[in-house]
């Protein structure tokens, strides 16, 4: 091998996850394998029966090798770990960042807030969403001085999670 | 009868659990999940009850379920989920994952619950139409691969491609009665709905593309933190949601069974955009959004297999019926478009069975919804890895190809699932057009022979 091998990246993307191409070769290996090998012996297993008529001996055949689909599933789930990272999500982010994601402005969620129907606020509260409840300004009739209080307090208790970790 | 009511129960359950699952896992396709296990029960010869309480219990499942990787991790739980994502990241930017998870869960069986009446309306007054439908049903399934095509994203250029790859097709068939002495389905089917896959899958054996779509690191998943709020463990889904929002989840379930023969997506962009989009406050937005969205997602596709089944004679017309129910309309040898599911049910069975599959579907995937949403997510990412469940896909596709024409099965499957990737994945000539076009290939292929042979 007179020719460097460039070096190349570990992980592919394949149907939206990442996975390493040696061992997603391996893993379609054992299931093929798997897969067949219980339907052939299914299939003469019932065909040998002779009771049964053939297509619906083949199509008992079928059941058993989904079985075996599965068992190469399990094998291979077993020796090949998922290659994600998980990352807990517990930010405290700036409502006004949230809501420029969103399309709307700091101004227009207020506006909104102002007239919204009773119902969705008593929804808002049961989910604690403090944050868009303390936007509501004093002047509509869905204020009640204790969002803000509320709002602060949970921004507190955010801080010292963040702080503490 | 009443050991295939039993049997329904059993299958409604069991696929209830297995298919929710499924969608707990991110990134599953309902066609390619959906598809082998329907046609395995087809072929083993399940009765025409416990089929049709098997569909209608997975399509429930999965779309309940799949608003659980959703809602706690942004990443689509289905194919069906990709609409919902935005408003569930910004749901759980603020901190209430749940509250989407709610919502989406309550609207998916409060959609269920409207459309199944209103589906089977909808096909009563088009009945009549059944026997008309089903005698042209080579010139409506090209009317449809054009139209599905003309507003697909690529355009003229799916378009285009719906006559070369109906040509591709019935080459295929050729060769299949050469070797096989018969056309095929499964194979040509499988190859269809699996050709993404296969296709990416190829790219990893080029070593340019591996080179330049390499990564260093894993994809990273960011899951939202739990809820303390206790629930009863089946929760009425109506009181999930405010009874404005019960109305817009009732009236897009209706506008769905009329326009069952959009695409799903499609409609459940539509829904989201006129039910939520013009809200102003963005709780009230997202929150509406995600319940109505749901909702219609669950319509469109039980509608779209009670429409065509009951209404249209049997006929696979719009994306479910030629997609992830497509089995029950055609699988050869035991049905074909004129001879399926369609002349094995009536009305009551509809009815019975339909409710066997709302309640088996449910039982599993909505309380999971309600209160184990971020464990079960966890669960799945941390214990399936992408390699076994790819791995999954390749021993069913290669099992059901073989079991229809053996290694030349195989062979067909690869054939037309590295073709048709291509088309999907490169041009936007999505996998939705290739089946209209296999349906539509037959008479396409039959009228230009007896235009060459006129105009030679």
């Amino acid at each position: 091998m007179s020719k460097q091998k460039q070096p190349v990246g570990k992980y592919m993307e394949v149907w939206g996850d990442t996975v390493v191409p040696k061992e997603l070769a391996a893993s379609a290996v054992i299931c093929i394998i798997s897969s067949m090998a219980f339907f052939l012996a299914g299939r003469a297993f019932f065909t040998g029966l002779g009771t049964l008529d053939a297509e619906l001996a083949k199509g008992y055949a079928l059941l058993v090798g989904i079985a075996g689909t599965f068992v190469g599933a399990f094998i291979s789930g077993k020796r090949f770990k998922p290659k994600r990272r998980i990352l807990e999500d517990a930010s405290g982010e700036d409502i006004e960042e949230i809501l420029r994601s969103a399309g709307m402005t700091l101004e227009e969620e207020i506006d909104a807030l102002r007239t919204v129907s009773p119902d969705v606020i008593r929804e808002m509260e049961s989910f604690e969403l403090y944050s868009l409840l303390a936007l509501i300004p004093e002047d509509s009739p869905n204020y009640k001085p204790e969002y803000r209080l509320k709002a602060k307090e949970k921004a507190a208790a955010n801080q010292a999670k963040t702080e503490g970790t | 009868m009443l050991t295939t009511i039993l049997l329904a129960i059993v299958a409604a359950v069991a696929g209830g659990f297995l298919y929710t699952i499924v969608g707990i896992i991110p990134g599953t396709d309902e066609t390619a999940t959906m598809v082998p296990t329907t046609i395995i029960l087809v072929l083993a010869g399940a009765p025409a009850g416990v089929l049709f309480a098997w569909e209608v219990g997975i399509i429930v499942a999965m779309q309940c379920s799949h608003t659980i990787p959703t809602a706690m991790t942004g990443l689509p739980g289905s194919t069906m989920a990709v609409p919902l994502v935005q408003s569930c990241t910004i749901a759980k930017r603020l901190g209430v994952p749940h509250m989407a998870m709610r919502k989406m869960a309550a609207g998916s069986v409060v959609g269920t619950i409207f459309v199944l009446p209103i589906g089977i309306i909808v096909a009563l007054l088009l009945s009549p139409l059944g026997d008309v439908i089903s005698s042209y049903s080579g010139v409506i399934f090209t009317v449809c691969a054009v139209l599905v095509a003309y507003i697909s994203p690529a355009r003229w250029g799916a378009i285009a491609a719906i006559i070369p790859f109906a040509i591709f097709i019935q080459a295929l068939q050729r060769i299949a009665i050469e070797g096989h002495g018969s056309t095929v389905f499964t194979s040509i089917f499988m190859g269809i709905t699996i050709g993404p896959m296969i296709y990416e899958l190829f790219g990893t054996l080029i070593p340019s593309r591996r080179r330049q779509f390499a990564k260093d690191e894993p994809n990273e998943s960011w899951l939202a933190p739990d809820t303390k709020q206790k629930l009863p463990f089946f929760p009425n889904p109506f009181k999930q949601l405010t009874r404005q929002q019960v109305a817009q989840c009732g009236l897009w379930s209706a506008i769905s069974s009329v326009g069952f023969t959009m695409s799903p997506v499609g409609m459940t962009v539509l829904a989201g955009e006129a039910s939520g989009g013009r809200k102003k406050e963005l709780y009230d937005r997202i929150s509406t959004c995600l319940g109505v969205q749901n909702a219609t997602c669950n319509a469109t596709y039980m509608a779209g297999l009670i429409i065509p089944l009951l209404g249209l004679g049997g006929v696979a017309i719009g994306g479910v019926a030629a997609g992830p129910a497509a089995p029950l309309f055609a699988c050869a040898p035991r049905f074909e478009i004129g001879n399926n599911l369609s002349n094995l049910l009536t009305i009551p069975d509809y009815i019975l069975f339909g409710i066997i599959g709302v309640v088996g579907g449910a039982l599993c995937a909505y309380p999971i919804g309600m209160h184990k949403a971020r464990s079960w997510t966890e669960l799945m990412l941390r214990a399936v890895s992408q390699e076994a469940l790819i791995g999954a896909f390749c021993g069913l596709v290669v099992m059901l190809s073989f079991y229809e024409a053996g290694i030349l099965g195989v062979f067909l499957a690869l054939t037309i699932g590295l073709v048709g990737g291509f088309l999907h994945t490169v041009f936007g000539v999505h996998t939705g057009i290739q089946f209209m076009t296999y349906y539509a290939s037959a008479w396409i292929v039959t009228n230009l022979l007896s235009i060459a042979s006129v105009l030679n």
